[in-house]
């Protein structure tokens, strides 16, 4: 593609004031030390979670463990190799995705409500381990014999990609046809209300053992990843962040909305398209690997703006990836509060520790983060 | 000057940015054409500034939508900068075409120049850094526009006029040949308005730029376009100076109705009332056409100066202006404000 310039335009020396760009060094530094900030906190909590739990190990026998000078016989070891280590990565990794999914949503639809999940891929998830957990009564109980076996785990992740992109595959199919954002939206959430519906039949007609499976799946959880899963986990994550972190240009053009975008050069289109695949594999993957984790997806994104004070995309999209582990490692901590007692549902812990900070930082900025 | 070389426009200095050819603009349902406008042969020339007029709902939006290729021509073509539009893709259009639409654009948590910013994308690699040859432009474009003082200002915090700015210097860091402007002055206070208009024409010459808006401020076009596009009832674009379109009756014949006519010495229109009679104003200077303004809202025809025989009434003004006395027929009185002859002629 030739990209010559059409047009050359001079600055002509100018008698009256010039722009004053010492304050964008200032915000550019902001960011950069926001940014650095977090990660020494992602890093903090990250070390915390393997530290914290029904277990007290201390950092310097985990740093043994993890350069390997721990034999690996000792039940340390296994704790924090077979148990914390997987859950700790998973839940970064499933943070950071549902941070940046959101972000890219909430551009994409210029909405400040927009989640990982607004085109429908959490319902639809659902709907498909719906089908395995509280369809199994009928011709599988086999497979679902006495609670979650190992199997039955695989089965389950294996029917949410199903559901999800079978769901994300017409959503696309169709938003290609669409011009309008808002009707993709209502179609999105149209069609999580339907599939919501054929789930709570399901459940209606479902005996309590398998229904305390279906609800112990909503609630969320990162301990149910291993290392074989972390296999499969982490690269398709992998996809979906570096398609956000590729585009940044394209996500600060559309800040202006569809039509100056278009005007400015970019195929509002492809854009559309490519960001609402990347950000529903982003939601539908950690759906299907850590059960439906609500709210992150949507604070993440306002909480970065607030604490870095910028729209950029720039700065927001390292800035969500870090977030979102941040907030997913604290909430995986603050589910194990209760020690002995049992665990808390991640799903509760991320809305209880998250809401009041999001109001608080929404609150606490003067003007609207979020201006659409 | 002469009806007959409405068209036929001298070619001044510039070349010729942006030309239509039998172009046909309207829109393509499943079954029908619905044509809008048809045979349109214009073009505009660098450094020129057209105002677009017409009444609501002629079709002044399909053709800037045409010329900006959000649709597509019915017929004919559009060339810009010698190359045929629909042959444009979309980075190559960003290039040569810089849009400012009527929606409202401001981005929270975002400097004014962050904004202008990203006007530069069609010239951007894929990571979009800006060079320093980038944040030149950027400048240029700020300071082009004037609002220098207020770049670092976050964009919802400026006023609609300060905003609109910006749009425009957006626009211009795309380094576009042409400016196509969608109502810029709409959201805008009167002082606002004539400042913009003002900016555009300033911006047109000094860039030898080629801009085209489309307006409802028609006295404000008159004074400040270089051309005027008139589009008529019945689906034809007259072009012209404005002096010219004023002149052949076209401006009146756009916006005729019952109710108003358009004056074409004072380029405005006036309400048509019932008239009352004539009247006569005697007096000079501003006293004078304000006191006819008065007598004119009243319903009357009014005569400055004119002969007095069969005036249904008749204003002398005082040689300084300071006091008037107003006869009719039988009745007469005097005064020293405009709100007191008001009183007296309304009874």
């Amino acid at each position: 593609m030739s990209r010559g310039v059409v047009r050359k335009f001079e600055r002509r020396p100018s008698s009256s004031t010039v722009v004053d760009t010492r304050i964008l060094a200032r915000h550019r530094y902001r960011e950069i030390t926001v940014i650095a900030a977090l990660a020494a906190a992602l890093a903090l909590v990250f070390l915390l979670s393997l530290v914290l739990g029904s277990v007290w190990i201390p950092i310097g026998q985990i740093a043994d463990i993890l350069t390997g000078n721990e034999p690996a016989g000792r039940p340390a070891y296994a704790v924090i190799h077979e148990v914390r280590l997987p859950r700790s990565l998973t839940a970064l990794l499933a943070g950071a995705a549902l941070g940046i999914a959101g972000l890219q949503m909430q551009t994409i639809f210029r909405n400040p409500l927009a989640d990982p999940f607004a085109l429908g891929i959490s319902s639809s998830a659902s709907l498909g381990v719906a089908l395995v957990v509280l369809g199994s009564g009928v011709g599988s109980a086999s497979i679902f014999g006495a609670g979650l076996g190992l199997r039955g785990e695989a089965l389950i992740i294996v029917a949410a990609i199903a559901g999800s992109g079978l769901m994300l595959a017409v959503v696309l199919a169709v938003s290609a046809r669409i011009s309008n954002p808002a009707t993709i939206l209502i179609l999105g959430l149209m069609s999580g209300y339907a599939t919501s519906a054929f789930v709570t039949i399901l459940v209606a007609g479902t005996d309590s053992e398998q229904l305390q499976q279906w609800v112990m799946w909503g609630f969320g959880t990162f301990s149910g990843v291993t290392w074989r899963r972390l296999n499969m986990f982490t690269p398709l994550i992998a996809i979906g962040l570096s398609v956000a972190a590729l585009m940044t240009k394209q996500l600060n053009a559309m800040l202006l909305g569809e039509n100056y975008a278009r005007s400015m050069g970019l195929s509002v289109r492809r854009t559309r398209i490519l960001t609402m695949a990347a950000a529903s594999l982003l939601g539908g993957v950690v759906t299907a690997f850590c059960g439906p984790i609500s709210f992150l997806g949507i604070a993440v994104p306002h909480i970065c703006r607030a604490l870095l004070g910028t729209s950029d995309h720039r700065a927001l999209v390292p800035a969500s990836i870090l977030m979102g582990g941040i907030v997913a490692l604290i909430a995986q901590i603050g589910a194990l509060l209760p020690g002995d007692a049992g665990v808390l549902p991640l799903n509760a812990v991320t809305a209880l520790i998250g809401a009041p900070v999001v109001v608080a930082v929404l609150l606490r900025s003067r003007r609207g983060v979020f201006t659409a | 000057m002469i009806v007959e070389t409405i068209n036929e426009r001298e070619q001044a200095t510039g070349t010729t940015t942006l030309r239509t050819f039998s172009l046909r603009i309207g829109y393509r349902s499943r079954k029908s054409l619905h044509i809008v406008l048809d045979d349109l042969n214009v073009s505009v020339r660098s450094g020129e500034l057209v105002c677009l007029l017409g009444p609501n709902g002629i079709g002044k939006s399909t053709l800037l939508r045409t010329l900006a290729k959000i649709q597509a021509p019915l017929g004919g073509k559009v060339e810009l900068g010698g190359t045929d539009l629909q042959s444009l893709n979309q980075m190559d259009l960003a290039r040569r075409l810089g849009v400012v639409l009527t929606e409202r654009a401001a981005v929270g948590a975002l400097p004014a120049y962050r904004l202008v910013e990203l006007g530069r994308y069609p010239h951007l690699g894929w990571f979009g850094t800006l060079s320093a040859r980038d944040h030149e432009v950027v400048q240029w474009a700020i300071e082009s526009v004037r609002v220098q003082h207020l770049a670092m200002r976050d964009s919802t915090t400026l006023s609609d006029g300060e905003r609109q700015r910006f749009m425009i210097a957006r626009a211009l860091a795309q380094e576009p040949l042409m400016l196509l402007l969608d109502e810029p002055t709409a959201f805008l206070d009167v002082p606002s308005r004539v400042e913009l208009m003002g900016l555009l024409r300033y911006l047109a010459r000094e860039e030898n730029i080629a801009i085209v808006l489309s307006t409802h401020d028609l006295e404000l076009a008159l004074r400040m376009a270089d051309t005027i596009w008139l589009v008529m009832p019945g689906g034809t674009l007259r072009a012209g100076a404005p002096e010219d379109v004023v002149l052949t009756g076209h401006v009146a014949e756009a916006f005729q109705s019952e109710n108003i006519c358009f004056h074409s010495g004072e380029r405005t229109f006036r309400l048509v009332t019932g008239s009352r009679g004539r009247a006569v104003v005697r007096g000079n200077g501003l006293h004078a056409s304000l006191a006819a303004a008065v007598l004119e809202r009243e319903g009357f025809e009014v005569c400055v100066n004119g002969p007095t025989q069969d005036a249904a009434i008749t204003v002398t003004l005082a040689a300084d202006g300071s006091a008037w006395e107003a006869v009719a027929g039988t009745r007469g009185n005097r005064g020293k404000t405009f709100s007191a002859l008001a009183e007296f002629v309304r009874r």
